[in-house]
């Protein structure tokens, strides 16, 4: 009994840094490229440290929401996308990153290109879906045949 | 009255009429005390303080005479920017028997993206107490704009999605790899 509490513990602390580090990451590619780049902004490194917390505080609420076992995997795509595409754009306006004054251009076409992407990442989870679902009633369909 | 004495007073009235006429003239008199700025330079920084733009100028030149700088005054396509009670840094050099004044300026303008730059640094001469203007013209470089075009904006956009996307593939396999973990325990 003892093993199957700690498994699990151990596994959700592991899916939390891995959650983490990946929002993390993300947040620090995009911004850290858009600094450079457009905005010649040497003093990015200061934040880093608002990323990390941004990054621990959306990881918790995804493991939060990820608990919940009766959501479909598409429902779970399209919930975790739009969650992660709302921290990019609301640290990026928070911290300056998408000027509305003098940049809007970058600000619409990446909101443009987030609903493309979404629709695009849905179309694949349920292709996904549908081809496990197939080879499963396949694999079902033959078991029940043998056994005939 | 004389011919020579005729031609003496002549020449007298001639002379004063010059003298009366360099007093009252400005514009002999400004070009005379007019303070040539010498080894002009100036350096450009950019910073970014809560999202505004700020250009940080330094200015460096030398002088013979020395000067009381009173205002300077920015125009970005007639937006005028005046500051007095300016803080600049003088030294005195002797050299080979010359006073040699250098000054150094530090000066900030906000919202500077396009246009040129059109800086009027007001002075006083400490010799004659005259008050003067300097104006100079700084052109803005490309390093000035931020506002990208739409071929640079659709490219960070798509590297936005792409991180979202991948992203979001990461966190969903990392869930499921954690469940099936679980699930084999069990």
């Amino acid at each position: 009994m003892k093993q199957k509490k700690k498994l699990p513990i151990k596994s959700l602390v592991t899916n939390y840094f891995v959650m983490t580090l990946t929002i993390f990451a993300i947040i620090t590619i995009i911004f850290a490229s858009i600094s450079e780049y457009i905005y010649q902004d040497i003093s990015f490194g200061k934040n880093l440290i608002i990323f990390a917390i941004i990054s621990s505080v959306a990881s918790l609420f995804l493991l939060g929401f990820l608990q919940i076992n009766k959501i479909s995997i598409v429902v779970q795509v399209i919930v975790i996308y739009l969650f992660l595409s709302a921290i990019i754009l609301i640290t990026g306006y928070l911290l300056y990153f998408y000027d509305l004054i003098y940049n809007v251009k970058l600000f619409i076409a990446t909101i443009m290109f987030l609903v493309i992407g979404l629709v695009i990442i849905v179309l694949i989870s349920v292709l996904r879906v549908k081809i496990s679902n197939a080879s499963l009633n396949k694999y079902l369909k033959n078991f029940k045949e043998r056994d005939r | 009255m004389t011919k020579i004495n005729k031609i003496a007073l002549l020449l007298l009235v001639l002379t004063i009429c010059c003298c009366i006429c360099c007093k009252s003239s400005n514009e002999v008199f400004a070009i005379e005390d007019d303070v040539e700025f010498e080894n002009f330079e100036f350096e450009t920084a950019k910073i970014r303080e809560h999202g505004k733009l700020k250009v940080e100028l330094s200015l460096s030149w030398s002088t013979e005479k020395e000067i009381i700088i009173t205002a300077i005054t920015s125009k970005i396509a007639d937006i005028e920017q005046i500051f007095s009670n300016i803080e600049y840094y003088h030294q005195v050099d002797n050299e080979n028997d010359k006073h040699k004044h250098y000054y150094q300026i530090n000066y900030t303008i906000e919202n500077w993206q396009t246009g040129t730059l059109e800086l009027e640094i007001s002075y006083i001469n400490v010799d004659n107490y005259e008050k003067n203007d300097k104006k100079f013209y700084i052109p803005a470089g490309r390093w000035l704009k931020e506002e990208v075009n739409w071929t640079i904006s659709i490219f960070f956009a798509l590297l936005t999605t792409a991180c979202v996307g991948i992203g979001t593939l990461i966190v969903i396999e990392s869930n499921k790899k954690s469940y099936d973990d679980s699930n084999i325990d069990e």
